[in-house]
């Protein structure tokens, strides 16, 4: 069968990613805040592998002033067969926007009356054959959620073929009209031929000025003409043309939606509850100690349930670790198995309790819409050092992983936005880094586990809202974005959703964890086992030797030991290596290195050394992404460089004042 | 935004005056009905254009954009009410009415002026050009968006401000005609929580500044 396409599109909270998720029966990233999807996604459809299933960016419209609107607008020029255009039907006005430029650009759509669940607690009907009618395409209502109507569309993707499809023609009145005649005209004379443009849709957005569509005339030599015609429709309507299209186009769907909609007398419960949290929630005062609670709350349910299950896998990890050493008579293998493969990813497994707590209690929050609420209080703090409440997104995304969170920059309009969130995420302390400061502060603070775990991550945000400030003034300068952030409604999340949404990141750690790590760990193995005969990890291996070559540099810092620099040397390839590393180099891991550690470092130089490691080089995978989304080397290697100087400098001044202090 | 200084105010009633005598507003005009030195006015002009009230073409006259035309009528009608109560009700000759209109337009309050237009409502009076309704209209019921108070609903008039950031309120249905309310503000009393349509969009007060509503019953 020949292969096809179709593209999912839809405004950010309509419910795309839970119908990509059924259509493809994939896990992908579910979530109740706006900018989740970052970039385009793909699967296949179940039980029809010649069908692929694209996931475009949730936006509001195809105006181009975002990133994820390009990547939405430049695949839809591609012409994909079919678009399914994801509507929430609670929220119909604005979600039709958004269909009516997709229907300009005639594409093939489907649209996915979605969320009809609470739209009929709001309406008394919705006449979705008028509907159909009326805009010329299939709808299917639905509730995605409860697994409602999916098979209506995948029936109706299948069959799309088959049935009759006519043009649909938004009418713009008469002086509008006349005008995108002439240009037809005048395009058809000249012979202009785009491929992914009609004629039509050619005209309307040379007349609403579009800026690739520009460029085209330009070649042509028609922008005059354009220009023109701007000028003498902008001055009967003495606005601006485009928007006069964009009222054109609302004033469309109010008249639609006359026809379509019969509103309830008195609208159910269930919708004025979302309003009736947030009058406690968004509360200026309640709502920042609810917020500060919240996070608190996370860290602390992470820690004291996570250790809990922790103590379990230790146990485990320690009956393995006898049964090697038990049953194989190769002492060689035997420290391969236990010192190098055991003692790293060991390692890391046993901090997997924590991230799945974290991990779980975030994606709650996600899902049921808490984020942007956050965003929406966060917003003057951001702005306080520069940035807007959006950035606050990638920033808590990097909580979980800087690698998305440097991704999830994109959905900041404004390059100096961008390019400053982009290298601030690095500085919030992601997953990867957990592992480093459960260890330490159980060697070095086991009576207040939550609070410095909780001081450490605020120290992360400081730095990264200091340092934003002064990229914001010194290398971007400009103005913000307008600032215009949806509140969605709260949606109950199904636990499904948060677990999927759980498992997948763990996944991502883990193959990180395995692959990478597990490399590493045996690659540190053989430079701490090599030369052969020397004692292992000892100052005599390679690895000893690198480290102790850049060791002086550090003592300043309190741990100019060869130990801490290999750890920090082999943690630049992921975080999590710099403990499997000082697990393999101690010869011990889990509640061993903790002691280790404890015995053998003051606990100035445990705090210097963890502030260390948070701050500096943020792994490879990180720097990939920097250096993809900036497009340059050179802002990786500045990343680099100012991680390195940062941490330098703080830890300095944490171990030379405490040494002062007589700490 | 921040509350206009008197100086601001003068400004504008001052272009708003002489766009309406003589068609367009010059600098060297305004600075010599001001009594100002021309790069003094020059300077005064250009804290308005940061402000988004006026705008001015290279070499050609100062004109007032939509948020500064509404600024300056608040002042004109303002003026004119203060005029009308103190000549007509207070019995004040014509000179001292000017004068004291003139100091007293730039600091009465929203309640004082509720009060002398239903004062004046009672008595059918009418002041200058403008009948009362359209006053009342003009100084109680227009406002900027961000002058909303939490619970009050407003029929959307108007919107200014720079393109981009208007066609992404216009994209997000923030339309003429519409009925937004305000639901709350962020801590330190921005960004403001909208409810519009059927969801809830939060705007900063920067932004909700640039849209002229009229407030509903
Ligand atoms: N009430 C209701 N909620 C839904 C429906 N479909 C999805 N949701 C919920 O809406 C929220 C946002 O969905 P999501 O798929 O992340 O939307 P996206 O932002 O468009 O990708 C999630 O909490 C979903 O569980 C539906 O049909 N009805």
């Amino acid at each position: 069968m020949e292969k096809k396409e179709i593209a999912l599109i839809g405004n950010p909270n309509s419910g795309k990613t839970t119908v990509f998720n059924i259509l493809t029966g994939s896990t992908a990233k579910v979530g109740n805040w706006p900018g989740v999807t970052v970039e385009k996604k793909e699967g296949q459809l179940l039980n029809h592998n010649s069908i692929s299933v694209v996931d475009l960016p949730g936006i509001y419209s195809l105006s181009t002033y975002s990133d994820d609107e390009k990547v939405a607008k430049n695949h839809l020029l591609t012409r994909p067969d079919i678009v399914v255009d994801i509507v929430d039907a609670s929220n119909l006005k604005r979600n039709l926007y958004l269909t009516l430029q997709l229907l300009e650009m005639n594409q093939k759509v489907i649209l996915a009356l979605n969320v009809m669940d609470e739209a009929k607690k709001k309406y008394e009907s919705i006449k979705v054959d008028l509907l159909s009618d009326l805009l010329k395409v299939p709808v299917i209502p639905m509730v995605a959620q409860k697994n409602e109507g999916i098979d209506p569309l995948i029936n109706s993707i299948l069959t799309y073929e088959q049935q009759e499809h006519s043009e649909f023609k938004l009418p713009y009145g008469k002086e509008i009209e006349m005008e995108i005649a002439f240009l037809e005209k005048l395009f058809q004379e000249k012979e202009i031929n785009i491929p992914g443009y009609s004629l039509r849709m050619l005209a309307i957005y040379s007349l609403e000025g579009d800026l690739l569509v520009r460029t085209i005339m330009d070649k042509y030599g028609l922008l005059s003409v354009i220009d023109e015609k701007i000028i003498s429709l902008k001055s009967i309507f003495k606005d601006d043309l485009e928007m006069i299209f964009i009222e054109k186009r609302y004033g469309y769907i109010e008249g639609l939606l006359k026809t379509v909609l019969t509103k309830r007398k008195t609208v159910e419960n269930k919708i004025n509850l979302s309003d009736k949290v947030d009058k406690v929630v968004l509360n200026p005062f309640l709502g920042i100690v609810i917020f500060f609670a919240v996070m608190f709350l996370v860290f602390q349910i992470t820690f004291f349930v996570g250790d809990y299950l922790k103590g379990y896998l230790e146990l485990l990890l320690e009956q393995i670790s006898n049964l090697i050493a038990n049953i194989v008579p190769n002492e060689l293998l035997v420290s391969f198995l236990n010192d190098g493969v055991l003692g790293g990813v060991g390692t890391i497994i046993t901090f997997l309790p924590n991230l799945i707590l974290m991990f779980l209690l975030l994606s709650f929050l996600e899902d049921i819409g808490y984020m942007s609420r956050a965003a929406y209080l966060m917003d003057r703090f951001m702005r306080f050092f520069g940035l807007q409440g959006k950035a606050f997104i990638p920033i808590i995304t990097g909580f979980g992983c800087t690698v998305p969170a440097v991704l999830a920059a994109r959905t900041l309009e404004k390059k100096a936005d961008r390019m400053t969130t982009i290298l601030i995420t690095p500085l919030i302390s992601c997953s990867a880094r957990l592992p480093i400061y459960v260890l330490f502060i159980s060697a070095f603070f086991p009576r207040n586990r939550g609070l410095i775990l909780f001081l450490i991550y605020i120290m992360g945000i400081l730095l990264a809202v200091i340092m934003a400030k002064i990229f914001k003034k010194f290398l971007f300068k400009g103005k913000s974005a307008p600032f215009v952030l949806e509140l969605p409604p709260y949606r109950i999340p199904t636990l499904k959703a948060s677990f999927i949404h759980t498992w997948d990141r763990v996944k991502e750690f883990l193959s990180r964890a395995s692959t990478l790590i597990l490399a590493m760990v045996i690659l540190i193995w053989v430079l701490s086992t090599l030369p052969l005969g020397v004692e292992y990890g000892s100052q005599e291996s390679i690895i000893g030797i690198i480290g102790s070559f850049i060791a002086p540099a550090l003592t300043p810092l309190g741990f100019g030991t060869y130990e801490a620099a290999t750890a920090l040397i082999s943690g630049i390839v992921a975080k999590e290596v710099v403990v499997s590393t000082l697990g393999t180099i101690y010869g011990a891991d889990g509640g061993g290195l903790v002691e280790v550690l404890a015995n053998s470092w003051t606990t100035l130089q445990g705090l210097s050394f963890m502030v260390m490691s948070a701050i500096y080089i943020p792994c490879f995978a990180t720097l990939a992404t920097i250096k993809q989304e900036t497009k340059s080397y050179k802002w990786m290697l500045f990343a680099i460089f100012y991680t390195v100087a940062l941490g330098y400098l703080v830890s300095l001044i944490i171990y030379q004042g405490g040494s002062l202090l007589g700490f | 935004m921040e509350k206009l200084n008197v100086k601001n105010q003068d400004i504008l009633e001052t272009i708003y005056q002489l766009e309406k005598e003589n068609g367009k507003a010059r600098l060297t005009d305004i600075a010599a009905s001001l009594g100002f030195s021309k790069s003094r006015t020059n300077q005064e002009i250009r804290k308005l254009v940061d402000l988004g009230l006026v705008r001015e073409d290279k070499y050609g006259p100062i004109v007032l954009t939509k948020m500064g035309l509404f600024e300056a009528e608040r002042v004109v009608f303002t003026h004119l009410l203060i005029m009308t109560f103190l000549q007509r009700h207070l019995g004040l000759d014509n000179e001292t009415a000017e004068k004291d209109a003139c100091s007293i337009e730039h600091v009465i309050s929203e309640e004082t002026i509720k009060a002398i237009v239903r004062h004046l409502e009672e008595s059918h009076d009418n002041i200058g050009d403008f009948n009362l309704k359209e006053a009342e209209e003009y100084l109680v019921k227009k406002k900027r968006l961000s002058e909303l108070k939490v619970g009050q609903k407003a029929q959307i008039l108007k919107i200014d401000g720079p393109k981009g950031i208007k066609k992404r309120l216009m994209e997000f249905g923030v339309i003429k005609g519409e009925i937004i309310e305000l639901v709350g503000t962020a801590p330190f009393g921005d960004p403001l929580n909208f409810s519009l349509n059927d969801f809830h969009l939060s705007l900063r007060v920067k932004d909700a500044d640039n849209i002229i509503v009229e407030l509903q019953e």
